[in-house]
C-alpha cells in the first residue's frame, strides 16, 4: 500500500498532521506527526512529507533491534514501538525523510497507513480528513495505473499545449 | 488544582522598558468568563490599560492570543486575535488574521502574549518552547514584511518558524497599519501594526514542539469531524473554496452593495474586468489554506503579462478589490493586485489605505481640494499610477502620505468642515465595502461595532443575497420574509445583535468566520459542543451566549470610557440621507434610527445616551464595569 498524495491538490491547511499526531497520542501536534507538510510560503507551495513504504526499506535495513517490519501481504512497513530503541537510525537512512522522531517518547514514528490503529476497519484516518482530498492509500496493484492516470490528466489540463505535444 | 484542557495555561507577560519576560499561568476565571482570543484581548485592555491611554504611547498594551480551540483539528482554527486600544480611533481596537501563528504558540506552550512598555531601540521577540529572548531588530527595522519573514527564518535556518511582523507603515505609525501574520496574512483593521511600531517591536516569531490535549479526545474528535463534514458539505462551500471571498464582488455588485467612486453609488460597470471570474481563469496559480481549514479561501495569483507582469499576492480579498478598485474606480486588475502585494509589503490595512485614497478623489472631482494640496498627484478617479505613488508615500509618510497615513476622519477635520459628508468613517475607522443601503443589517452592525466601521463584528449575511435555509434553521420560519430582505430593518437589531455576541464567541475561540458566518455551517450548538469537549468546562449554548455578550458588553464599557455615546453611533450622511442609485438599493438610505432603538432595546443598553445599564452589566457578572461606568459625569 502507498500514501498517494497529490501536490497540486494539497492546500497546505496541516489538517493530515492533526489528525496524525491524535491517532497515536490522541492529542494536537505536528511533530508527533507522521506526516509533516513543509511549506514554501513565498512560491505558495506544500510539500507533505510521509513514509514511501519502499520494497525494500533501509530503515528496515539499518534497524539494529528489528523493530521496522514489512508487511508483505499489505505492502506496509511496520514500527514496533516495543523494540524500538530510539537510535534514530532509520531517521537519518530515510532518503524522504518518511521517519519522524518523539523526542517525548523517545522512539520514532512512522506511517503505517494506520494498519496498526485500533479502529476497524484499518483506513488511513488523514486520507478521511482531508478536505482536499490530497491523500488517497493505494492498493500494491492500484499504484502504477493510478500515477499514471493522474498525470494523464493533469497533461491535458494544458490544453491546446498539449494538443501540440501529442502531434 | 483545577485546570481546564484545550488551553496551555502559561501565557508570556513581556514589559519592553525594562526588557523583562516572564511565563504566568492563564487566570482559570478569564478562561470561565472570557474564553480566550479577543475575550483575553479585552480583559487584558480593561484590567489594564485605561482608557485615557494614548494608543501610541508607552501606556497602551498589545494582546495577541489564541483560543481553546486553536491547534486542534477544529476546522479553520487558526486564527490569531490581536488587541490593543486603537490609534486610528481611539477606543478599543482589533484585529484578526489567519494563517498559522496562533497554532504554532500553542505548540510552543502559550496562550497569549501581552507586550507592554517600550523599546528604546528596534527588537523582536523570539519563542522556542522555553526559550524566550528579545533580541535586536536593528538588521529588520526597515525592511517589508516579507523580507523579514524571511531573515528571520534564515537566521535560524528554519522554514517552519511563525512570524507575525509590521511593515515600514507600522514604523512609521501610519494610524491604519496593520500586522502581518504568516506570509500574505494580515490582522489589517484598528491600527495594531502602528501600536508595534511605537513599541520599537518588529516582529513576533514562533516555533513549537508540544501538544494540545483535550478533555475528552474522542468525543472533541467526533464533534471536530462532524463541524468540519457540516462545512465541507454546505452549499456555499464550493464556490467559496474555489474563488475566495472575490466570488463576492460579481454577488454584491449584483445587490448593490459593492461601493463604487467612494460610496457614490452601490455597483461599477465593469466587474467582468476585476471579478473573480477574471481572477480564477488569469490569475489564480495556486490554491492554498489556513490552519485546519476545510474551505481553503486562500489564493495565490500571479500576474504573468502587461506592466505588472511577474507580481504575485497572497490573499487578495473582496474587501482588497473594492478598496483598491471600484471604491477608486479603477478598474485595472493587474494594478489592483500590485497595489494589494504593496499594501502587504509596507503593512497597511487595504480598507483604510483605499478609503483615503477614494476619499481625496472625491474631495478632487467635487473641487474641494487641488492637486497642489497633494504633491500635485492627479487625483482624478481610477488613476492607478497615482494610486501606487500614494501607497508607497502613506507608508513611509512621505510629502502628502503624511497627511493621509492620519486616515479619512483626521484628514477630513484638516481639509476643513465641507469634506466632512465625503469623509466615510464610522468612529474614525474607514467603511468596508458593504453598503448598508442595500444591506440594511449591515448598516446597522458597522454602527454598533465595537471597533469602529466594520463587518466583521457582527457578520450578518443572512440578508446579503437572502439564504432563506439558514434563516429558518436559526431564527424561524415566522421571521421570513422580512429576515432574508436586505432593504427591510425588521428583524435586523436581533441579527446584529446575535452576530455580535456570536462573533465575540468565534475571535475568543478562534476560529474562523468563514463556516461559521459564511458558509452559515457551524453555529452555537456546535461550538459549544466543541468548546465542552476540549476544555471541560462546564458549558452548553445558554452559557456560551452569556460570554459571547459578556465580551461584547466589556467592549462596549471600554469605549463608553472613551468618551463613546449614542451621538456616535451613527454613519456618514451620505449614507442616512443620499438615497442609493443601484439595484436593489436603490432609492433606499441606511434607516439607521428605527434599528438602533431597537438594538439598544434588545442589548439592555440606554437609548439615550447608548450606555449598556448597570442591571444589565451586573446580569452579566461585569459588578466592576457597571460600578466604573456608574462613576462617569453623564
Amino acid at each position: 500500500m502507498y500514501l498517494y498524495i497529490d501536490f497540486e491538490k494539497c492546500r497546505g491547511c496541516r489538517t493530515c498532521e492533526m489528525v496524525c499526531s491524535f491517532r497515536w497520542d490522541k492529542s494536537f501536534s505536528p511533530t508527533r506527526s507522521a506526516i509533516v507538510v513543509f511549506k514554501n510560503e513565498k512560491e505558495g507551495k506544500n510539500f507533505p512529507i510521509v513514509c514511501q513504504q519502499c520494497s525494500k526499506p533501509l530503515c528496515m535495513e539499518v534497524c539494529l533491534n528489528g523493530a521496522i517490519t514489512k508487511d508483505e501481504k499489505k505492502g506496509v512497513v511496520i514500527h514496533d514501538v516495543e523494540k524500538c530503541l530510539g537510535c534514530k537510525m532509520c531517521v537519518l537512512s530515510c532518503p524522504f525523510g518518511g521517519i519522524g522522531y518523539v523526542a517525548e517518547l523517545g522512539v520514532a514514528r512512522k506511517c503505517d497507513l494506520c494498519q496498526t490503529y485500533s479502529l476497524e476497519p484499518a483506513v488511513a484516518q488523514c486520507e478521511k480528513m482531508c478536505p482536499y482530498q490530497a491523500i488517497k492509500v493505494l492498493k500494491e496493484e492500484e499504484i502504477s495505473s493510478y500515477v499514471k492516470k493522474e498525470i494523464y490528466n493533469r497533461i491535458q489540463k494544458l490544453g491546446k499545449h498539449y494538443e501540440t505535444l501529442i502531434r | 488544582m483545577k485546570k481546564y484542557f484545550g488551553y496551555t495555561n502559561k501565557y508570556i507577560r513581556v514589559n519592553l522598558t525594562k526588557k523583562q519576560i516572564s511565563v504566568l499561568s492563564t487566570p482559570l476565571d478569564w478562561q470561565d468568563n472570557f474564553l480566550g482570543g479577543s475575550g483575553f484581548g479585552i480583559k487584558t485592555l480593561w484590567e489594564e490599560v485605561p482608557a485615557n491611554t494614548e494608543p501610541l504611547s508607552e501606556q497602551n498594551k498589545l494582546i495577541i492570543a489564541t483560543g481553546p480551540l486553536s491547534g486542534t483539528v477544529w476546522p479553520s482554527a487558526g486564527r490569531t486575535a490581536i488587541i490593543s486600544k486603537s490609534p486610528l480611533t481611539n477606543i478599543y481596537g482589533d484585529a484578526n488574521s489567519g494563517g498559522f501563528f496562533a497554532p504554532e504558540l500553542k505548540f510552543a506552550g502559550y496562550d497569549f502574549i501581552v507586550i507592554e512598555g517600550k523599546s528604546k531601540e528596534p527588537v523582536y521577540l523570539f519563542i522556542e518552547q522555553d526559550e524566550i529572548k528579545l533580541l535586536s531588530a536593528e538588521h529588520l527595522w526597515g525592511k517589508n514584511t516579507f523580507e523579514t519573514e524571511e531573515i528571520i527564518r534564515k537566521t535560524y535556518n528554519d522554514d517552519q518558524i511563525k512570524v507575525l511582523c509590521i511593515g515600514p507603515a507600522g514604523e512609521n505609525l501610519v494610524r491604519y497599519a496593520c500586522i502581518m501574520v504568516t506570509y500574505g496574512r494580515s490582522a489589517a483593521r484598528s491600527g495594531m501594526g502602528a501600536v508595534m511600531g511605537s513599541k520599537y517591536l518588529k516582529a513576533i516569531a514562533v516555533r513549537g514542539y508540544g501538544k494540545v490535549e483535550v478533555w475528552k479526545p474522542e468525543k472533541f474528535y467526533a464533534s471536530a469531524k462532524k463541524a468540519q463534514n457540516m462545512v465541507r458539505t454546505n452549499e456555499f462551500t464550493e464556490g467559496e473554496s474555489k474563488y475566495g471571498t472575490p466570488a463576492l464582488v460579481e454577488l454584491m455588485n449584483e445587490i448593490g452593495r459593492f461601493p463604487t467612486r467612494n460610496f457614490q453609488q452601490g455597483h461599477c460597470d465593469y466587474v467582468d474586468q476585476i471579478g473573480s471570474q477574471r481572477l480564477q481563469k488569469e490569475f489564480v496559480t495556486r490554491h492554498l489554506a489556513c490552519f485546519t481549514c476545510p474551505i481553503g479561501c486562500d489564493k495565490y495569483y500571479t500576474v504573468s503579462k502587461g506592466p505588472f507582469s511577474g507580481v504575485t499576492t497572497v490573499s487578495l480579498e473582496y474587501e482588497s478589490i473594492s478598496a483598491l478598485g471600484s471604491k477608486c474606480d479603477n478598474s485595472n486588475l493587474e494594478s489592483i493586485i500590485k497595489l494589494d502585494r504593496m499594501c502587504n509589503e509596507y503593512g497597511l490595512d487595504t480598507i483604510s489605505t483605499g478609503g483615503v485614497i477614494a476619499f481625496i478623489m472625491e474631495l478632487n472631482e467635487k473641487k474641494l481640494v487641488s492637486p497642489k494640496q497633494f504633491d500635485g498627484h492627479d487625483l482624478s478617479w481610477g488613476n492607478y499610477e497615482t494610486m501606487i505613488e500614494l501607497v508607497k508615500k502613506i507608508a513611509y509618510r512621505k510629502g502628502c502620505g503624511d497627511m493621509l497615513a492620519e486616515g479619512v476622519a483626521r484628514l477630513s477635520k484638516m481639509l476643513g468642515p465641507k469634506t466632512e459628508y465625503y469623509a466615510m468613517h464610522v468612529k474614525g475607522q474607514e467603511i468596508p465595502a458593504q453598503d448598508g443601503r442595500a444591506q440594511q443589517s449591515m448598516g446597522l452592525a458597522q454602527v454598533t461595532s465595537t471597533r469602529g466601521a466594520d463587518h466583521l463584528k457582527g457578520f450578518p449575511t443572512i440578508d446579503e443575497t437572502g439564504y432563506p435555509g439558514e434563516a429558518i434553521k436559526r431564527y424561524g420560519k415566522d421571521k421570513l420574509p422580512e429576515i432574508v430582505d436586505g432593504t427591510k430593518i425588521k428583524y435586523k437589531p436581533m441579527v446584529v445583535k446575535d452576530g455580535e455576541d456570536f462573533c465575540a464567541v468565534i475571535d475568543s475561540s478562534v476560529v474562523c468566520k468563514f463556516g461559521t458566518m459564511f458558509p452559515p455551517a457551524l453555529y452555537w450548538e456546535e461550538l459549544a459542543e466543541g468548546i465542552k469537549y476540549a476544555t471541560g468546562m462546564d458549558i452548553d449554548e445558554y452559557k456560551l451566549k452569556k460570554i459571547g455578550e459578556r465580551i461584547y458588553n466589556l467592549e462596549r464599557c471600554y469605549d463608553i470610557l472613551c468618551g463613546i455615546r449614542r451621538k456616535d453611533d451613527t454613519l456618514p450622511q451620505r449614507l442616512l440621507k443620499e438615497k442609493s442609485p443601484s439595484k436593489r438599493a436603490k432609492g433606499h438610505v441606511v434607516y439607521l434610527e428605527e434599528m438602533l432603538n431597537e438594538y439598544y432595546e434588545l442589548r439592555g443598553w440606554d437609548k439615550s445616551t447608548g450606555i449598556p445599564k448597570k442591571d444589565k452589566l451586573i446580569q452579566l457578572g461585569l459588578t466592576d464595569a457597571a460600578e466604573k461606568i456608574q462613576k462617569l459625569k453623564l
